[in-house]
């Protein structure tokens, strides 16, 4: 089977991100093993940051020039009903016109870091489907979004003057994961000190980088070519540093680690995992127990999204 | 001091002996809360009103505050204006709608407009496809607006024009149909609504973003203190705010927040309070929570002649004035049982005369399915007038003042109402909260949760989640036929060809410069003459002021 | 599990969105995946959502009284894209005739005001023509 022909169109790319979240592994397999080396940009950073604006404006110049954009737009399941509602769109409509252009909402289904288990996955359909960059917002509650530097290659982390951010941007561990730091809004509050405060603190990345910060208002469309062109700059600084194919590595190991934990997860939402609570109770040691659940409970999962 | 004394007493006596008996036999039926979540205890006395100092609270109607009404008379001298909304398909049609109304005693013209209008769009835009007429009015042109009022004199009659986004080009509109009527500008009477704010927050037919919008509005407000001083440049709307789910405290914070905002900028602009003052005007909604809506009203009145009074220091007494127009709830218009909209239509239009309105619209009871049919609208002009001429309702003015229940409402009310002017001022006021979603977050958790009340039946709805039946349903419905719009588009394509297009291009060259540094109103006069449509003139602005984008909430 | 999926959306141009909202919020409580996508919507750009977001219903807010217009165009752009499998239900203010030729265009229900969360959600999960 060649995943590329599979994702022959708008329609099979949605089809097969679905199938995949139902449990298809068969099919992100394909996927895993199809991927192209996308340029895959996380965006990060606090709820009214601004994030899905600044994406579209920066997705719409990447359209114009005729690259193949992906967006997935992640927002929090809800922890007492399950639902959600994924409003990401909203802001990105004037990409509904780019036939090279492809949106997807998800929801994180409950777990924590900013992304859902099958968020590489998506990624990874996308990239084989042949797209140039794709970009990842993620939830943006503030705390511990740090997964996506894991399947980024470029980390956005946009910050406004307003808020009294560099605090909560430390706290969240944004500091030690960005690569490019956007202070939107830059026209309410005083951005120029912001600015200083945060040359101030910036760190160099082990890598080598030096992170950037940049001056933007997404809605007015000011500061998104500076943005594009950091974003090449970083780009070009990843490649001509040979460290591309480490970014791919930990994209394919952090995959297969997301499919393993979802699938822990699962296993751990079993009723029948009572029998080995009681175990634990009566003396046996955890450690057991649990080999013992993986080679019980474990065996025959994968084939479950395929009936 | 003494009698309260005896008073705190004697409840006490009454609730441990006469209350504890009867509760144990016959308990109440719940907890009771106003629409708005006010919790209401069993009875009231004057321990809750405290000590009530009549001419701080109340004083007399005609006087500061104002709280029993802005004349001396109220309804004993002249009844409120019975003015009926409408306005749909083109022109030609709407004359004729118009016509029909003035014949069957309506006081007033009140037009509405459909969504392109609304937004600035031309009939010929590709964009509003399907609009067309539905909801109103389609007026693109000088010529409409002449084909509108088409042997109705303008001079001589009042109009109430719901419009925002392009209010000052429908008002120029106006004005120039009146001035080839013969009619003198400062002759003319009406309203434009013209609330921009309430847009952002709650109905989202904007256009621009709000700093410039609010420009323009101060525009209009300059505009008509110097050349149409019997004109109502803004209409500032809470109506909108309430339908979008607000409660009644929301409403009346969320509007008066707004028109203190417009106050501040006309005076920052320069103008003299008193020149402009007296023309503002407000809109409310009358929804079902009978004396909940008349406290609203009540407060409204003293809450805003103390805040203009406070802060802006007038020297007319007018200037103090809450004159108002109501609209009964469309929220509450059920599909269910569409008569029984005439029964609710009649309680809150009584709460809206008890509440001392200056004019109202009734709606009719087939709102929830289509704009009304003519018997419809028949039924709800007659509501009013039975109030007014038959009930007795309107002999005597502000007659629940006095009432411990009312005017403990009325005073909770008020105290809600600067909670909220507090949270406003600390997030920076109004357009700072706009733009952070603020009040559109306000307005929908509201909304979400009188659902959720009507879901677990904690409130009940007549026909809707109770006493519901098996029902076939007979009401005639207005249905727009599509000739109308060809008639329209093909008008719109003529004007369009009999003109000069250089002078239009040259008029609208001419406003664009001036856009951020003039008063914009004879620009846009100019323009009209030189016969540029809405869509033309509106557009020529979005290319220097762009367009607004709303926060995302929900 | 996967969750059902359904887009909230309102054509056109009237900005009435309380229903909506209300609306989208109240689905997710009944634990569905709701993806908003806002005001004035084109048929385009919710069908092209729709696709993309592959969702097994769609939803439409209308009070404009321009129903008729865009359900007609909605219907034509999902039969052109072979979506099929979707539902294609609207709320709003819709004469009890229109909502009649509607349901015989293809729509699957037409909700007037006054209908429960629980009427539409139960609708939702009767009729869905996808497996969840």
């Amino acid at each position: 089977m060649n995943i590329a022909d599979i994702l022959k169109d708008r329609k099979s790319i949605a089809k097969a991100i679905t199938e995949i979240e139902e449990g298809n592994t068969e099919l992100a397999t394909e996927a895993l093993r199809g991927i192209r080396g996308a340029w895959v940009i996380g965006v990060t950073g606090v709820p009214g940051s601004g994030k899905s604006t600044l994406i579209s404006k920066i997705a719409l110049k990447l359209a114009l020039e005729g690259k193949k954009i992906g967006i997935l737009g992640i927002d929090p399941t809800s922890p007492f009903s399950g639902g959600a509602v994924l409003g990401d769109r909203i802001r990105m409509r004037e990409l509904n016109k780019f036939e090279n252009v492809f949106i997807r909402s998800i929801s994180t289904g409950g777990k924590l870091g900013g992304m859902s288990y099958h968020t590489p996955d998506i990624v990874n359909v996308l990239d084989a489907a042949g797209f140039d960059t794709i970009f990842i917002e993620t939830v943006g509650t503030g705390q511990d979004e740090v997964d996506v530097m894991n399947i980024a290659n470029t980390v956005l982390v946009v910050i406004v003057p307003t808020l009294g951010d560099e605090v909560q941007v430390i706290k969240a561990g944004q500091l030690e994961i960005g690569d490019i730091f956007i202070l939107n809004k830059s026209d309410q509050g005083a951005a120029d000190e912001k600015i200083k405060e945060m040359t101030l603190i910036m760190k160099e990345r082990k890598d080598g980088w030096i992170p950037r910060i940049v001056k933007s208002v997404a809605v007015r469309n000011q500061g998104i070519d500076e943005i594009l062109r950091l974003i090449v700059e970083h780009r070009e600084f990843i490649e001509r540093n040979g460290l591309k194919k480490n970014k791919l590595r930990q994209r394919i190991l952090y995959t297969i680690k997301q499919h393993a934990l979802n699938r822990m997860d699962e296993i751990m939402k079993n009723e029948e995992i009572e029998v080995y609570i009681e175990k634990v109770m009566s003396g046996k040691d955890i450690s057991k127990v649990i080999d013992e659940i993986m080679l019980e409970m474990g065996v025959g999962y994968g084939k479950r999204g395929k009936d | 001091m003494e009698k309260e004394e005896k008073i705190r007493e004697r409840i006490k006596e009454w609730e441990e002996g006469v209350l504890k008996k009867s509760l144990q036999s016959l308990p109440e039926r719940g907890k009771f809360s106003t629409l708005s979540g006010i919790e209401i205890k069993t009875l009231y006395t004057p321990i809750d009103i405290g000590e009530f100092n009549y001419f701080e609270k109340l004083g007399f109607p005609g006087e500061y505050p104002f709280t029993r009404g802005i004349h001396p008379t109220m309804y004993r001298s002249r009844l409120w204006t019975f003015r009926q909304f409408s306005g749909f398909g083109d022109a030609i049609e709407t004359n004729r709608r118009l016509k029909y109304l003035l014949e069957h005693g309506e006081t007033g013209l009140s037009i509405a407009f459909d969504y392109p209008t609304l937004l600035g769009l031309d009939a010929d835009d590709p964009i509003t496809k399907g609009e067309f007429g539905k909801a109103g009015v389609a007026i693109n042109t000088l010529e409409d607006m002449q084909l509108m009022f088409k042997d109705i004199s303008l001079k001589d009659i009042s109009t109430s024009m719901t419009i925002n986004g392009p209010a000052a080009m429908i008002w120029a509109f106006y004005i120039l149909t009146g001035e080839s009527q013969g009619a003198r500008w400062c002759d003319l009477r009406g309203t434009i609504q013209n609330d921009i704010l309430k847009e952002y927050m709650a109905q989202k037919s904007f256009i621009f973003p709000p700093e410039p919008s609010l420009k323009l509005v101060i525009d209009t407000i300059e505009f008509g203190s110097k050349e149409l001083p019997l004109w109502n440049p803004i209409s500032i709307s809470g109506y909108h705010i309430r339908e979008a789910g607000a409660t009644a405290v929301q409403e009346l914070a969320f509007t008066l927040a707004n028109g203190l905002t417009y106050v501040e900028k006309a005076v920052e602009r320069g103008l003299d309070v008193d020149d402009f003052a007296p023309r503002l005007s407000f809109f409310f909604d009358a929804h079902i929570d009978f004396f909940e809506e008349i406290a609203k009203f009540r407060a409204a009145r003293r809450i805003w002649a103390r805040e203009m009074k406070n802060r802006f220091n007038p020297k007319k007494e007018r200037s103090l004035w809450l004159r108002f127009h109501t609209q009964t709830a469309g929220v509450s218009l059920t599909a269910q049982q569409p008569e029984n909209n005439i029964i609710r239509t009649t309680v809150e239009a009584m709460a809206a005369v008890l509440g001392g309105t200056q004019s109202l619209h009734t709606n009719s009871m087939d709102e929830a399915w289509a704009l009304p049919s003519e018997k419809a609208v028949m039924i709800a002009l007659r509501t009013q007038q039975i109030i007014g001429e038959e009930t007795g309702i309107s002999n005597t003015v502000d007659p629940l003042a006095g009432s411990y229940y009312v005017e403990w409402l009325t005073d909770k009310i008020e105290e809600e109402v600067y909670k909220y002017f507090d949270r406003i001022d600390s997030i920076g006021g109004v357009i700072k909260g706009i733009r952070s979603g603020f009040f559109q977050r306000e307005i929908a958790e509201s909304a979400y949760r009188y659902q959720k009340e009507l879901e677990e039946m904690k409130r009940v709805l007549v026909g809707v989640n109770k006493y519901r039946i098996e029902e076939k349903l007979e009401i005639p419905i207005l249905k727009v036929p599509d000739e109308l719009e060809e008639r329209h588009l093909a008008r719109l394509k003529r004007y369009k060809e009999n003109r000069d297009i250089s002078k239009v291009q040259d008029s609208l060259r001419i406003l664009q410069l001036n856009a951020d540094e003039k008063n914009l109103m004879p620009y846009i006069i100019d323009a009209i003459r030189a016969r540029a449509t809405l869509g033309e003139i509106v557009n020529s602005l979005k290319d220097v002021w762009g367009e607004y984008i709303e926060p995302v909430i929900y | 599990m996967r969750k059902i999926r359904v887009l909230i959306a309102k054509p056109g141009l009237d900005g009435h969105d309380r229903g909506a909202k209300v609306l989208a919020r109240s689905l997710m409580d009944e634990g569905f995946e709701v993806i908003y996508t806002g005001i004035h919507q084109t048929a385009e750009d919710i069908v092209r959502s729709a696709i993309e977001e592959d969702v097994d219903v769609i939803g439409l807010s209308i009070l404009s009284g321009a129903h008729m217009y865009h359900f007609r165009r909605i219907l034509e752009l999902m039969k052109e894209n072979g979506l099929n499998d979707v539902l294609l239900i609207g709320g709003g203010i819709v004469p009890e005739d229109d909502k009649n030729k509607l349901i015989e265009m293809g729509v699957d229900a037409i909700f007037n005001p006054g209908t429960s969360i629980k009427e539409i959600s139960d609708f939702i999960r009767k009729n869905l023509r996808r497996r969840v």
